[in-house]
């Protein structure tokens, strides 16, 4: 018979209690996962953020002039070259396809003025950076000694 | 093992399923110590641990994927203010569910009329053709499981949701063998897993796991 009252909530935690809570966390990771890409995302985050507190050697990318053509742009400095391709999707929102120059798999973020979005290039030095929205941002780019940053572009 | 023994020296309980949350405790004490030892650096294997847990905690709050996402990057990047005064797994945890829930009530408000969730959660799940047996077991179970789940108060939903994720040592191996209350995990927490259980035991369709 259904028991009416919650008793028990003085009894001694038991095994069926750890059972319980156990599948209670499976189910929830069953039907509502972190996205596959959240901890990369938080990992880049603060490996960027750290840089904030003891810089490495920062320098600001040059948009190279002339380059800026249907959608694409291209960001020099003395060690790194960042070309990128932004479109619009159906949606209404942006993507940014980026490549780094020479090639190599770096933390990178656009920051915007109420987003912070993290990737990470892949040995070929490509990146891609999707669903945002429309209005300013700049790149920042953390490679092996440097961190890059663009200058602001509009997206 | 519903309705079976309670805990008893000599017979410590096998294949629990929860077995490793002392061990995952010990754990993170030691991803702790690295990650305050060198924030920058030492921070992943925490990241990588504890993410889940503050997924389910912004989740919790009836936030939209995209934005809980936003909060927990947001609540990492907080914790590297406050690291140096963590000195505990527990104080950790504390930490990291308190300030993930002040995230999400900040993006709440941001947000406010836009991005609630719905309760159709598990629709994909209970929607779940047969599969092989063992999984038209688990698939039962959680049905089950849900089914109960789904008749506690929202608040008791919460809850359990949180302290399923939550390492904590009071209710790994240790608590059963101390006998520790229900209550220690927080009174209604608590009472949200005794009305959890009663539901499960009284399971007409029969005895759950």
């Amino acid at each position: 018979m259904t028991t009416l009252r919650p008793a028990g909530a003085d009894d001694p935690i038991d095994e069926l209690d750890l059972r319980i809570l156990a599948a209670v966390r499976d189910l929830w990771t069953a039907a509502d996962p972190p996205p596959a890409d959240l901890v990369d995302r938080c990992r880049c985050a603060v490996a960027l953020s750290g840089l904030r507190f003891a810089p490495k050697s920062v320098a600001v990318c040059r948009q190279r002039t002339g380059s800026e053509d249907v959608g694409r742009i291209t960001f020099d400095s003395d060690s790194l070259t960042i070309s990128l391709s932004v479109g619009v999707n159906r949606d209404g929102t942006v993507r940014m396809d980026g490549r780094l120059s020479p090639p190599g798999s770096h933390d990178v973020e656009l920051r915007t003025p109420d987003q912070r979005l993290c990737t990470r290039s892949d040995v070929h030095g490509r990146f891609t950076i999707n669903g945002l929205r429309h209005g300013p941002a700049h790149l920042v780019v953390s490679a092996t000694d440097v961190s890059l940053t663009t200058p602001s572009i509009t997206l | 093992m519903v309705g079976g023994p309670r805990h008893g020296p000599g017979t410590p309980p096998t294949d629990m399923g929860d077995g490793d949350t002392d061990n995952r405790y010990e754990q993170i004490a030691g991803l702790l110590e690295a990650a305050r030892a060198d924030p920058r650096g030492g921070m992943d294997p925490l990241i990588t641990e504890l993410t889940p847990l503050l997924w389910h905690v912004a989740r919790a709050q009836g936030l939209d994927a995209a934005v809980c996402a936003d909060v927990v990057q947001t609540t990492w990047l907080n914790l590297l203010r406050s690291l140096a005064d963590i000195h505990t797994p527990a104080a950790l945890t504390a930490w990291l569910v308190t300030a993930t829930k002040r995230e999400a009530w900040r993006a709440k408000d941001a947000y406010r009329g836009e991005t609630l969730t719905g309760d159709d959660a598990f629709a994909d799940l209970l929607d779940a053709g047969p599969g092989p047996v063992e999984q038209a077991l688990v698939a039962d179970q959680r049905r089950r499981l849900w089914k109960a789940v789904d008749q506690l108060s929202t608040r008791c939903q919460q809850l359990l949701r949180v302290v399923a994720f939550t390492p904590r040592p009071d209710y790994g191996l240790v608590a059963t063998r101390l006998g520790m209350p229900r209550g220690s995990i927080g009174p209604t927490r608590g009472r949200c897993l005794a009305k959890l259980r009663e539901l499960l035991i009284s399971d007409p369709e029969g005895e759950w796991g």
